[in-house]
């Protein structure tokens, strides 16, 4: 359903001169579409030079698909005519909301596990995918509140979000285990609740561990209950494209490629003694 | 307590518009209680809006400190909101704000917020073609009177009371604004993008206005008309002003 575009990096400004000089070593880049929309200089031509090496994804943070504010309209159409304009190889936001009475929060916030909420949000989904004329990714975000009311556990939530919408998902393995301390459930029966055939893309990060309260930072190394999880996780999705995203305390471009290195070498470990999901229904058709 | 309750209700002790109480009939506890698990977005919220304050006004922060710069930011962010998807826009209303409620001993600071919103927004404006010297050649004495000039995106005119050139230049330069001797007098500064590189300059009050009339595009003649004041030179100058803005890529398009 969605493409393998194997191991790649977030495309930040730190690395921008490397992005647009050399040629790093990386499958595939993932930017935040809303730093390039109707936009241009210096940012652009970076994107610009990136997406002639390898495949580029976009991933926006200000949809806002839980919000009960309408659709942003001027939003919408910038986002369609970037994705016009860089053809990416997938285009994700998240499962949240952050926006209220006219305003922009930019940050994304846990919606309530309702029936609901549920149909809000999957009635704008579908619109959403209309008006771009493709299928989006849905990120699960880290949360640190849960609502009263939610009468559904996040992950049937989620995974009823992708059947009814008929979209895909962006799982961030990290974003699962940070929720998953922050309220106490067994990530991998998260992991387990989400359709196979819907995860289009994983993504993985640094936390910060307070004991009581874990933060999803984005920064450092990505932690060893999180790298056991995406184990977990390639033995059920597969070959699903990965990306490690680094955005605190940025670190060297060859820092970052060591990590996303990491990831491939995890994947290929579990591959190997896992047929997963995909690879066994390639050896079927051979 | 509907989708839209629940959202408002948490929008409000997020943001700040509304005390942090009575959470619990929103929230579960656990390990952390309900208003623990508010304060986490809301420090996020304000660290994550401030940090892009700080990152797009560093020259003012510099002046000001971390201390006042954050006094500033918040009550600016409590004034103006984000209304704009894309962060880039957060700092928009930071010079007027500045002026507005200047900052004792530092009356100037708007200006020089203004000089560094203009010099990031130019950055990142919109790319678009650059007319090239030969496009000058156009204006012939049959056309003159149906010469339209744009200008590109990427430039912005400033009007000030203060020239604050020599004190962005010292804060860059990473010297003590301090020591900077500031004159007071009517500044107008133009700021554009020659392939990445932003650069910002002093004109005369003449071009300044004809620039603030090519950013939408505007005919020779009402380009002339901005340079009245030097009677018969008029006209002389002001294709002088033009071929500079020309040569220095300034100019998207000349039609006729
Ligand atoms: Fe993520």
């Amino acid at each position: 359903m969605f493409p393998s575009l194997g191991h790649g990096v977030g495309l930040r400004n730190r690395h921008s001169s490397a992005f647009l000089e050399e040629q790093p070593r990386v499958d595939f880049v993932e930017a935040i579409a809303e730093n390039f929309m109707g936009l241009g200089g210096r940012p652009r031509a970076v994107l610009e030079k990136t997406r002639r090496d390898r495949p580029v994804v976009l991933h926006g943070v200000s949809l806002g698909i839980g919000s009960v504010e309408p659709l942003d309209p001027a939003y919408l159409t910038q986002w369609k005519a970037l994705i016009d304009e860089v053809q990416p190889a997938l285009i994700s936001d998240h499962l949240c909301w952050g926006r209220a009475h006219g305003h922009y929060s930019h940050d994304l916030w846990p919606v309530p596990y309702t029936e609901e909420c549920l149909a809000h949000v999957v009635e704008r989904v579908s619109r959403v995918q209309d008006v771009l004329g493709r299928r989006i990714l849905l990120e699960n975000v880290s949360s640190y509140l849960e609502f009263r009311a939610s009468d559904l556990t996040e992950w049937d939530f989620v995974a009823e979000v992708a059947k009814r919408a008929d979209c895909g998902l962006l799982l961030d393995v990290n974003n699962v285990y940070v929720s998953s301390r922050n309220h106490g459930f067994d990530p991998k029966t998260y992991l387990d609740a989400i359709p196979a055939d819907r995860v289009g893309q994983f993504h993985l990060a640094g936390h910060q561990d307070r004991g009581h309260l874990v933060i999803d930072t984005h920064e450092g190394h990505v932690s060893d209950a999180v790298w056991e999880l995406y184990r977990h996780a390639v033995r059920r999705f597969g070959d699903v494209s990965c990306l490690i995203e680094w955005d605190e305390g940025v670190p060297e471009l060859p820092v970052l490629l060591a990590e996303s290195q990491k990831a491939r070498s995890v994947a290929a470990e579990v591959s190997a003694v896992t047929p997963t999901r995909r690879n066994s229904a390639l050896e079927a058709t051979r | 307590m509907s989708l839209a309750e629940q959202q408002s209700q948490l929008w409000e002790w997020v943001v700040g518009t509304a005390p942090v109480r009575d959470t619990a009939v929103l929230i579960k506890a656990g390990a952390l209680s309900p208003d623990e698990r508010v304060n986490v977005y809301a420090e996020m919220y304000w660290l994550r809006l401030r940090d892009v304050l700080r990152d797009e006004f560093a020259q003012v922060h510099a002046v000001l400190g971390d201390e006042n710069f954050d006094v500033l930011a918040a009550k600016y962010v409590k004034a103006h909101p984000s209304t704009h998807f894309s962060l880039n826009w957060l700092g928009q209303h930071l010079p007027a704000f500045l002026k507005a409620h200047p900052v004792d001993g530092a009356p100037w600071l708007w200006a020089l917020a203004e000089l560094e919103w203009a010099r990031s927004q130019s950055f990142i404006a919109a790319d678009s073609a650059v007319a090239p010297p030969e496009a000058l050649g156009l204006v012939t004495p049959e056309t003159a009177d149906s010469v339209r000039f744009t200008l590109t995106p990427s430039v912005r005119v400033l009007r000030h009371d203060v020239d604050v050139r020599p004190l962005f230049r010292a804060i860059a330069d990473g010297q003590s604004w301090r020591d900077v001797p500031l004159v007071a007098a009517p500044t107008a500064l133009v700021v554009f993008r020659q392939g990445f590189t932003v650069f910002h300059d002093a004109v005369s009050d003449a071009e300044a206005t004809a620039l603030e009339l090519g950013v939408n595009g505007a005919m020779l003649p009402e380009l002339c008309e901005a340079f009245s004041e030097f009677g018969d030179d008029a006209a002389p100058r002001a294709f002088q002003a033009i071929a500079s803005w020309v040569n220095e890529g300034m100019v998207a398009r000349v039609e006729v």
